[in-house]
């Protein structure tokens, strides 16, 4: 599967690292969405996402709130969620993992690690 | 003459409870002195830390809206940091192109070199020649070394562009004291209306910027490159998506 990113952050300077090290690890197809609402509405207009890669800690709609909309949505239940943030503490990350995120990353992040975890995940779908 | 007796009784008692509260009052009237002292001395000093909160209370938006002032500074510096590097990396790529190019005709050349040099054998001073000639043209090796320093700084470019994450968490850092200060001047406000209503009425603006609900920053959020940090993170999901597992075989044997 070519994955097709939707890359959600509200920080300008988050969307382009994320983006340029998408690029620097071959990927070429993604999108972008500066909060959890323009991403659903975006996932909604773009049939071919097929990769969602978002941050927690969003205006308008958090990542979190992002996560369980996505899980409940009639078609896109399944979609592979990356979780790329600063909340680093164990209860975060399993309130991440109850919402069903497929995998969870800290920042500031490595490229290394970024591709260990998109691996991963599309090894598993 | 029992009654005016009783009167006269009376009137005594009355004269002695007066005479009571007079030196109760020669008493008190020292104390009451002092307390109106008091009050007077106190009234200028209770004004003036009213004054002082007031103070402190109308910078508070502009503390807030430098602090936002600079999360946009260091964003817009982020930007055309990010935009610089990605014009490096492009003209990195522009000149590898370059030197791949250079790198076949090099090749092409030295080919040509060889058999001029064959076709020539028989000459020993045009062999010379040749051979001076293939050996002042530029080396495969050095364009092959240039390439590597290429790469070397189109990784150290794109190391900066990592480094720059640091915005996206000092800007939720200052966020974080951002919705402090706005939380301290909302209490303020208050304390001010509860003080003196005449504070709103002289004006005062009170806070525009009211916390909002939901917060969109992580106050703890911090720059750090510890890969323990990842590590535990993993531990956390491996553990829990192990958790998972066993329930999904679990509820298959159930």
């Amino acid at each position: 599967m070519e994955p097709n990113f939707l890359v959600v952050d509200d920080s300008v300077t988050m969307r382009r690292i994320v983006t340029n090290s998408l690029k620097a690890l071959g990927y070429t197809q993604y999108i972008e969405a500066a909060d959890g609402k323009e991403a659903l509405e975006k996932l909604n207009a773009n049939a071919g996402v097929n990769f969602v890669i978002t941050d927690w800690n969003m205006p308008v709609l958090s990542g979190l709130e992002l996560t369980k909309a996505i899980r409940s949505h009639p078609e896109k239940s399944n979609l592979p969620i990356l979780m790329v943030t600063t909340r680093g503490v164990k209860e975060d990350i399993l309130q991440a993992l109850q919402a069903r995120v497929s995998n969870y990353v800290v920042k500031p992040f490595t490229p290394k690690i970024l591709k260990e975890k998109i691996d991963a995940i599309l090894a598993t779908v | 003459m029992s009654d005016l007796h009783s009167n006269m009784e009376d009137v005594l008692k009355k004269v002695s409870d007066l005479k009571v509260l007079f030196e109760f009052g020669e008493k008190i009237v020292p104390i009451l002195e002092s307390l109106t002292q008091f009050l007077d001395e106190t009234v200028p000093l209770l004004e003036s830390i009213n004054e002082s909160i007031l103070e402190s209370s109308n910078r508070m938006p502009e503390a807030s809206t430098q602090i936002d002032s600079v999360t946009s500074a260091t964003e817009l510096a982020t930007t055309e940091i990010l935009d610089l590097v990605d014009e490096i990396t492009d003209k990195i790529g522009n000149t590898k192109n370059i030197l791949l190019n250079s790198k076949k005709k090099v090749n092409m050349q030295l080919e040509l070199m060889e058999k001029l040099k064959n076709t020539v054998q028989e000459n020993p001073e045009a062999v010379k020649l040749v051979d001076e000639l293939i050996s002042s043209f530029t080396k495969y090796e050095e364009i092959e070394t240039t390439e590597k320093i290429l790469t070397e700084v189109e990784e150290a470019s794109y190391k900066i562009t990592l480094s720059l994450q640091v915005q996206d968490i000092t800007s939720q850092q200052l966020a974080a004291v951002n919705h402090l200060i706005i939380a301290v001047h909302e209490k303020l406000d208050n304390l001010l209306n509860a003080i003196d209503k005449s504070a709103v009425e002289k004006g005062v603006s009170l806070s525009e910027k009211k916390l909002q609900s939901g917060q969109h920053f992580d106050a703890d959020a911090a720059y750090s490159k510890d890969k323990d940090l990842q590590k535990d993170v993993d531990t956390i999901v491996e553990e829990q998506q192990q958790k998972a597992s066993q329930a999904e075989i679990d509820k298959l044997f159930s």
